[in-house]
Parts: structure tokens; sequence; C-alpha cells
């Protein structure tokens, strides 16, 4: 599956690769954890923004999760391939499958309460793994194209896995648990079983191995050969490829620190699988891992590092110091970094804590929500960096670049300026000025569309409710933006166009979960909370919607004409 | 009546001719009903006379004369239906197989159509696809198509399947028509209810469709090509053994921007079920139906008694009546999103009466509960006032239940009627829906039975198997009463071929017996009795 086929909320797609990226889409499952998209940075990592240590701490743009609402659905939010949108019902134990172009509803049985799903690239269609949390098994379901679906199960899933990676080429998936994830976890439990998948195999295989403690994401060498889990013992490796594999190889220390926090820990692996990325919050320094050798290198900045970056190549990182507004722009293409092979850029005048790269890798945006500023600045990655503000009607809460880079959604804060919450003490010596763990404005009701090339002024639109979660197009000319107000019952989506910059609103009967793009149907989608599965369409073209609910009985329908 | 009994009637002619003749014809040992089906068509009564196997036209002429005129059917009649314009009579058949020493020839079923207007009034089309009969009967209100499938009763075959249709195009004469036999697939379920649409904005063009709803989902066929099977949409939740049963639906054509939509209420459970359609792409529309209904549920918190697409200021709405919770709901049918509009009393019946040229609806509301102070009918605007989703709901003081509205064919003034007719009350209204008045009519009893004019002017009312009959002109609800001396069976407006009009009144009794009246004049000196309506030999015709 190219990468044209799928974006969904952009907390979800690869963009960035940064962290965990080579996996698709990650695992969608739990009700309330998609509604973190729409938030800052792009490391492509289930939204658990905001938390240090995972992904976007430190004033790195993330909205925090909003409140969890009783769980009433039957249908777990769902996950979109290049022409289908997959939902999984653990009540019904069957996933419901809707085509995109014909909006037709398929249902297929798969295990004992099927939860946590992901998308899997594959070369003859759309293909998903569930996780079927009863049965502690998976189902996989391919569908090639002539629509006709094939499944599979692999039985012996570690117990309690509640999260998915899988690799770039969609041969192998982790199953593993995410302890953020659950409610209440026992302190002595580690969570250390990951359920290595080998899907290429008829039928498919599993291993089950043991990676460090309480493992936070799980990322792919971009050639299949090895995975990673980062975990607070460091970075496991497992070996995908060779003789008696899969086998966890080794784990590489992060920090020769025992007493170091894990949580303060924000790393991202490369897609290379060669080095591990780390910053910690309120250390002034990016730390740089070769996973082969375990050798830690360090590259030392102005001041704390408020964000950090990686291109979906993993050829660059961007590091952001806000205290300075220095960017740092550090190569990785050929290994751990000589210092003096960083670019350092100043922006004069700015104060920028949050960085956002564009799928091109080319292209930085740079902003900050931890104060009110209502610009942000875009910065060149070339040889010879440079950078212009772009005006802004309102504070930037977070961004969001389409694939080329020629413009960007921007959600808008609208809260008096952060206050320090006393920071971390740096074991490097840099400053320890606080980072505030969540954006300190409460987002505002607008957003806006912003041209970043020509002089084509933003465009700011007034939502009834501050907006939840962004979804961009392939193409980069469509952006959907959804809103969401459990108290006042207040469900609304936004298609906005690029170059026109023109916005429709459509109101919605239900809170909104999950929004994507079916770029194989030119549809975009938004999944709301229903008993019975409802999804609303939006024609990218025409912008007419059309609303579906009730997935087992619209898989009923027969055309019987068709079957003749 | 038997056999006897005809012949005690004509005694004298009857002994005379069979003495002579050593025979006689078998209509005069075919039973009489006692009450046999009557319908009022353009120009004439027709009665059925199964016994017989005949329709008798009974046309008015100057004077109040009538003209009986015996129109064969097929043997074994087993069904016979109005058109929904009121303009034929469908008369199914069930043939006859002729058993050992039978000497009458075989047929097969049948069904002849009886237009009063034509000067060849009776089409009859030979079912020769069927061995046993069909003796249900659905009718297109186009008077396009008519859809036979097995009924109820004690003249059903010994084994009958329910989901067996027959259609036939019956703007085809006789020779050319070809009655399609279709039996609908089925998961358990029978079909309850027949709706023909108007052509539907389909995917695949403008096509109207035959909606079947069974006791558990619904079919839809295409009329223009029933031989291509139809689309089934079943209503039962696989995740339990609970059935849905469809209690009705409502239709929006659509037009070239919107394609059509299909409301559904169901009889079970507080969803309302909207189908729209999508193109089935790379489908053979020679051989399949190349599009595809999606689902769309909707809660409206409680059983829908009503259901009906409605025009508001906000656009295209399907509005359900809950009459559980005193409510109306209207169902945006693209995003789902509900609109609460709180009634006044628990209405359960709606009936669009827009003038053509709004661009809003508005609905009359009626069947709502009596309760001290609450109004039986209400009139309900679909507009929006700032923010409200209707403009007005206008409740008419009306402290009866309604039980049934008549349409009133349009009058000179211009105004627009509706008769209401009460139930279990002495009384019937007269609504203006200009004006919103509603003029009470009394009666000396609960027990009426109401028909209208066919030009609109006034309403027939009248107590079955009594003496009392009236005609009440809407003009002025000036009430008169006529001078009936035999039990009514019932009354018919019709008009003459003159232009007047007469007013036939039925007596069950007698050989089937009429009392004919000028409906103008309703001038006791002028009318006519007649007896022995059916008794008359159909072989001479003529005045009985």
């Amino acid at each position: 599956m190219t990468r044209t086929l799928l974006i969904v909320s952009l907390l979800f797609a690869g963009v960035g690769c940064a962290g965990v990226g080579g996996s698709a889409a990650p695992s969608s499952g739990g009700s309330g954890s998609m509604n973190t998209t729409g938030t800052g940075n792009s490391t492509g990592t289930p939204g658990i923004t905001g938390s240090a240590g995972t992904n976007g701490g430190g004033g790195s743009g993330g909205t925090p999760l909003p409140p969890e609402t009783e769980a009433e659905s039957s249908y777990e939010v769902p996950v979109a391939t290049g022409s289908y949108i997959w939902v999984a019902n653990p009540d019904s134990g069957r996933v419901a499958y809707v085509g995109g172009a014909a909006l037709d509803v398929h249902t297929v049985e798969a295990g004992d309460a099927p939860t946590y799903m992901s998308p899997v690239p594959s070369p003859v269609g759309d293909a998903v793994i569930v996780l079927n949390v009863r049965s502690d098994d998976a189902t996989f379901l391919q569908i090639d194209t002539h629509g006709v679906l094939t499944s599979a199960t692999v039985s012996g899933v570690a117990h309690g896995a509640n999260a998915l990676a899988v690799s770039a080429a969609g041969r192998w998936v982790i199953a593993w648990t995410d302890a953020r994830q659950i409610a209440h976890p026992d302190p002595l439990a580690g969570y250390q079983d990951v359920t290595v998948m080998d899907l290429s195999a008829t039928p498919p295989t599993r291993r089950i191995l043991s990676v460090g403690f309480r493992p936070v994401a799980v990322a792919y060498a971009a050639d299949g050969s090895k995975a990673f889990a980062v975990t607070e013992d460091g970075v496991s490796v497992i070996a995908l490829t060779g003789t008696g594999s899969p086998l966890a190889t080794g784990n590489v220390l992060l920090t020769d620190n025992p007493t170091e926090d894990a949580d303060t820990r924000d790393v991202s692996i490369t897609p290379n699988g060669r080095l591990a990325v780390v910053r910690r919050q309120g250390s002034a320094s990016v730390e740089i891992v070769d996973l082969t050798s375990g050798t830690r290198s360090s590259i030392d900045l102005s001041g704390a590092v408020t964000d950090l970056d990686l291109t979906v190549a993993g050829d660059r990182a961007v590091a952001v110091v806000r205290d300075t507004a220095e960017v740092a722009i550090i190569p990785l293409a050929g290994g751990a970094p000589d210092p003096a092979a960083v670019i350092h850029v100043t922006i004069t005048g700015e104060t920028v804590g949050s960085v956002s790269i564009a799928p091109d890798g080319n292209t930085a945006l740079l902003y900050t929500n931890a104060s009110s500023v209502d610009r942000m600045t875009v910065l060149t990655l070339g040889a010879t960096p440079s950078y212009r503000i772009v005006k802004l009607h309102a504070p930037v809460l977070s961004v969001f670049a389409t694939p080329d880079a020629t413009n960007a959604v921007v959600l808008h804060g609208d809260s008096a300026p952060a206050t320090p919450d006393g920071g971390v003490a740096s074991a490097d010596g840099g400053a320890s000025r606080g980072d505030a763990g969540v954006p300190s404005q409460t987002p505002a009701k607008a957003f806006s569309l912003v041209p970043l090339t020509g002089n084509l002024p933003a465009k700011i639109q007034l939502t009834d409710v501050a907006p939840q979660s962004v979804a961009i197009s392939p193409a980069g000319d469509r952006v959907l933006v959804t809103e969401r107000d459990d108290v006042n019952h207040i469900y609304g989506v936004y298609l906005g166009q690029f170059p026109s910059l023109e916005v429709k609103a459509f109101k919605l009967a239900s809170p909104p979960i999950a929004v994507g793009i079916l770029a194989g149907a030119n549809e975009g989608f938004v999944a709301q909370k229903h008993p019975e599965g409802r999804i609303t369409f939006v024609t990218l073209d025409s912008g007419q919607a059309r609303t579906l609910t009730g997935f087992e009985i619209g898989a009923g329908v027969v055309d019987w004409s068709q079957s003749q | 009546m038997t056999a006897t009994v005809r012949l005690g009637l004509m005694a004298i002619f009857v002994a005379t001719g069979l003495a002579g003749c050593g025979g006689r014809d078998a209509f005069w040992s075919s039973p009489l009903d006692s009450a046999p089906p009557a319908f009022g068509l353009p120009g004439a009564v027709a009665l059925v006379d199964t016994g017989a196997t005949r329709v008798v036209l009974l046309t008015p002429g100057p004077d109040q004369s009538l003209t009986s005129t015996s129109i064969p059917v097929g043997p074994n009649i087993l069904n016979a239906v109005a058109s929904p314009d009121g303009k034929k009579l469908f008369v199914v058949s069930g043939g006859h197989r002729g058993g050992i020493g039978d000497a009458r020839p075989n047929e097969p079923p049948s069904l002849t159509v009886i237009d009063p207007s034509q000067t060849n009034p009776a089409q009859k089309y030979l079912l020769k696809t069927l061995t046993d009969p069909l003796a249900g009967l659905a009718i297109d209100p186009g008077g396009h198509w008519v859809v036979l499938y097995a009924g109820s009763g004690t003249s059903q075959p010994f084994v009958s399947n329910p989901n067996e249709l027959v259609i036939l195009d019956v703007t085809q004469p006789p020779d050319k028509a070809t009655a399609i036999t279709h039996t609908l697939m089925s998961f358990g379920g029978r079909p309850e209810r027949f709706t023909f649409t108007r052509p539907l904005q389909l995917p695949t063009g403008l096509h109207p469709l035959l909606v079947v709803e069974s006791d558990q989902g619904l079919s839809l066929l295409q009329l223009e090509h029933p031989e291509i099977a139809e689309i089934t949409v079943p209503l039962t939740n696989a995740a339990d053994t609970r059935l849905l049963t469809p209690a009705g639906i409502a239709v929006d054509v659509g037009d070239a921007t919107d394609g059509a939509r299909i409301g559904v209420r169901l009889a079970n459970d507080s969803d309302v079920v909207t189908l729209q359609f999508v193109l089935q792409p790379g489908a053979d529309l020679a051989t399949q139906n190349g599009f595809v209904p999606t689902v769309n549920l909707t809660d409206v918190g409680g059983i829908a008694s009503d259901l009906a697409f409605v025009h508001t200021d906000g656009g295209l709405r399907l509005a359900a009546l809950v009459p559980g919770l005193s409510k109306a709901t209207l169902i945006d049918p693209v995003t789902s999103l509900t609109e609460d509009v709180a009634l006044p009393a628990p209405y359960q019946s709606l009936s669009l009466v827009t003038d053509p040229g709004a661009t809003v609806d508005v609905a009359l509301l009626w069947n709502g509960a009596r309760t001290q102070g609450q109004e039986g009918v209400a009139f309900w605007e679909l507009g929006h006032t700032t923010g409200q989703p209707y403009r007005s709901i206008a409740t008419v003081g009306i402290t009866d239940t309604i039980a049934k509205v008549l349409d009133v064919p349009a009058v000179p003034m211009g105004d627009t009627l509706k008769v209401l007719e009460t139930s279990n009350a002495a009384s019937f209204y007269v609504l203006n829906l200009t004006t919103r008045t509603a003029a009470p009519l009394l009666t000396s009893t609960t027990s009426i039975d109401l028909s209208m004019s066919p030009l609109g002017d006034q309403v027939w009312t009248f107590i079955p198997n009594g003496l009392q009959v009236a005609a009440t002109r809407l003009k002025d609800k000036q009430p008169r009463s006529l001078l009936i001396e035999r039990p009514i069976g019932q009354v018919f407006e019709i008009q003459r071929a003159d232009g007047g009009l007469s007013a036939i009144v039925i007596h069950d009794e007698g050989g089937i017996g009429a009392t004919v009246y000028d409906a103008m004049t309703l001038d006791d000196q002028t009318r006519r009795l007649y007896a022995g309506l059916l008794t008359a030999d159909p072989s001479t015709g003529g005045a009985p």
C-alpha cells in the first residue's frame, strides 16, 4: 500500500516517520484514543501526546486527550485502507468493512471480541489485522482487487496485547501491550511480552518474545530486518531475519543513569533502524544512539530542547529550543553526526517551541503553543536553510502541513501564556526552565487554512466548538476538520479546499471518533460513535455527504441480481 | 338467496320457457350474494355477481333511469378491487378446471379490467402461466401495473407460495401483455404490503420500483424489468433473534442533484430506516439492477406511527410522528441529525396538504387521543423561525378523534377542503385548509359511512343497513336527506353521460335493488326504485 492510499487523523499517519516510523498507521482501538488526533506534532505515535517521554512532550504541541465518555458504541474506532473502512465490533465478534466507492457494507467473522485493528500494506489489495482480546488471537483480513475477502487466524497472541505495529511491507506485525492504555496497571506488571507475527507464511506464524519493561513504542527498520521496542530499559532489538528469527537479540541502553525517569524521554528511531534520537525534557542535549554498536553521542544546543522531529526518510532531525529560538538541523543519513555538521538557525524575533516537518521532508513548520503567538515560521531544510514568517489571526495550537508543503492547517488556541511548571533539572546542565507538559492554551473555536507558498493570506474559519481532528488528502488539496462538544452535543466536520480555501460545514448526528481520507474512492469519512455503527462520507470533489448507520443491517442487503 | 328463490321471482316466464326447452341456463342455478361488492366507477356502479361470474354495470340515465349491463368475467371470482383513482375495476378469477364429466372448458386464472368509460369496457387477461389462482391484488396508482399474489381465505390453493408474484402491465392490451412470474427471495418472511413508486431518481436513471414490505424486511423490484432479481433489505439484526417489522414507508423521488430515498418505519423498534441508492459499478443493466441501497438508521425515541418526506426551510427532511412521546422528529437524511418538535397531542397520522406552489410543506396531523383540552387536528408548517424547526403548529378546535381524512376534489372556488371522519363520534367535519376552519356536522348515530361526490361539492352520509341518507353541500354545509324505504348497502353519486348527476342507493335485498335520485335536486318525487337488478336475464341486457 502506498502512502497515497491513506492519511488518517494525523497523529496516526506515518507522517514524519519519527519514533515509530516505518510502520503503517498504528493500531486503533479503544474508543477515545483516536481523540488525540489533530494535535500538533507529527511523530505518528498513538496520540498520548503531552505525556513526556512518549512524544510531543514538553510543549511540543500535543493536545491532551479529551475526557473519556461512557462506551456505548459497540463499534471500535475504524481504520481505513485504500478503498475500505474497517470497523470492529467486539460485541458481535464481527468486523464490518465499507467500500468507499459503492458504500457497500459487509461483515466478516473475526474472533472473540475483535477490538484493536491496524491496516496492513498489501500488494494485492486492502488488508487489516485485528486483535481479538478474548480469544487471544488475531485475524488477518485481506480483500483483493476483485473484492474477494480472505481471512486467516493467528492463534496464541500474548494475552493483554492492545497495540499493533506493522512493518512497511506488511510482512511483520507485532502485537504488544501499551501500559498507558490500561486504566490501573499493576506496578509490577512489565507487559514485556510481544507477539511477532509473520503474515507471509501460510498460515501466518507467530512467536512470543520478551522486550524491556513497559514498551511505549515499536518501530521497524525500513528493510524489515529488525524491529525495535522502545522501553524503560532501553531499546530492545528484535531480529526479523536470519537464523532463529524472529529473536530478541539485544537491548541498547539509552542512558548510563539508572535513576533516570524513562517518562521524560522522547525517543525516535530512524527508518533505517540505525539510530535512536533521544530528547529529554528540560535537557539541552539531543542524544544519538547507534543501535548497532550501542555508542551514544550528543548534540548540545543553546537551551532545553522543547521539540524534536524526524523527516519521513529519517535523513534529518530538527530540534527546537524555545528559549533561544534556535533550530538545529541534524543530519542523520550518515549515522551519528559530527556536531560540526549540524546547522543552527536562529529565528530572530520569534518564539518557536514546536516543529512539524512536512511529509516531503524539505519544509519544517515552527510555532509555539506555550504562549499566544499568532504567527508561525516556515523553514526550508535545504543546504542553506531560509525562513519566512507567516501571519495568522489567532494563536497557534497545532500545525499540519500538506504532503507537498504548499499549504497547512492550523488549529488555534485562545488562552493566556503558560505558567512554567518548574521544570525538571537536567543532568547535563541545560536550562531547567520548565516546558509545559501540555499546551498552555485552550483550543479556540477556529482553524486556518494557510497557503505556504505565494503571498496569499491565511483564511481563518470559525467553528461551533473547538476542532478535534484533522485529516489531509494525499494530494494535499482537501482537508477534513472535525469538531466535538459532548456537553452541548455539537458535532460537525468541515471540508476545506486548497488552493481555493473554500470551507463547507456539515453537522453530524453523533460524536466523531475518527476522520480520514479514502484516496482510492475520493471520499473523506467521519466515523461516529453509535451503537449500530455510523460513518458519514463526504465526496471530496462535490462536497456531497452521505451517512451510513447500521453496519449489521447494511451488510445484510442482498442484490440477488448480482449473484445470478 | 337460492335458486329456488330466483325461480320464485321469475316463476311465470321461467316455467313456461323451461317446459318448452327441456333445460335451463346455469345462470338460473347460480347463487346470489346477499351483499355483492359494489364499486362506484365513472358513469356507472359496478356490482360483482360472484355466483354468475359477471360484473353488472348500472348506468344511470335521464329521469333516474338505470341501464344494466352484464359483463362476463372469468369463472370463480376471487377478488375485485377498484383502482386507487376509482376509474377501473379489477376482477381476479381463479379459472376453471373441469372434472370428469364436466363439459365446461378449462380456463386459466384471469384478470378482467373493467373501465365503463371505454367503448369496450372489459379487457380480460388470461394468466396462462398459473395453474393455481392468486387472489391477492395490488394495483399501481398510476394505472400501469398490477401485482397478483397469494391471498388468504378458503379460496386459496392447497399449497401457495406467499412470495410468488405475478406482475402484469395493464397498459398493454391482453393479446400483447405478458404476465411475469417472480418469486421473491425470502429469509422466512412473507409480503404484507406493496407500494408502487413513481419513477425514482436512481443512479441508473428514472425508474419506478415495487417496494414489498414483508414481516421482516423489504424487497425492491424494478417494475420495468420484473424479470431481474430483486434487492432484499433484511431488517433482522443478525446479532440477535429480534425481527424488525416494517410498518410503512415514505418515498422521495429525488431529483437530478439528489437521488431518491425511501424511509421505513418499524412496528417494533424506535429506529427509522432510510435507504439511499448508490451505483454498482460495472453492472450489466440488462440483467442486473445496477444500484444498491445504503442503510441509515435513526432513533426517533419511540415507535413511529407515520412517516413522510417533507420540504422545510432547511431542506428535505423525513418527518416521523411519535405519538408515544407526543412529538414529531425531523430527520436530516444526509447526516441523520434529528430535530424534535413537541406536539400538543399524540397525533398518529400525517397528511401533506401543501399548496402546489409552496416551497415549504404543510402537514395535517390527526388521530390524536381525546383528552380534555387537547384538539384532534393540527396544522404543522415546516418552515424555520430563528432556530425553531417549525414555523407554527396550529391546532383546530376539533375535540373528537379523527379516524379518517377524505380528500375532496378541487372545488371551483379554489378552496382546499377535507372531510374528517370521526371515530365513534356522531359527527363529521368539513375542514377548510385555507381558512383553517372546521365545520361540524352532527349525526344521530355514530355508525355512519361517508363517501364523496365525484365533483367534490357534497359528501354523502348514510347508515349501513339503515334507512338514513343525507347529502351535505360543502359550500354552505347544508344537509339534505333522502327518502329511502329499503335498507341501505352503499351510496354512490355517479356522473351521467348527459352531464347530470345521479345518486344511486344500493339495497342488498330483493335480488339487489336501487333507489335512484337526481343528485342535484334530490327531489323525492322524481326518485325511482328498482328491484332484482341481479336477477335480470343477462342474455337480454337492457333495463331491469
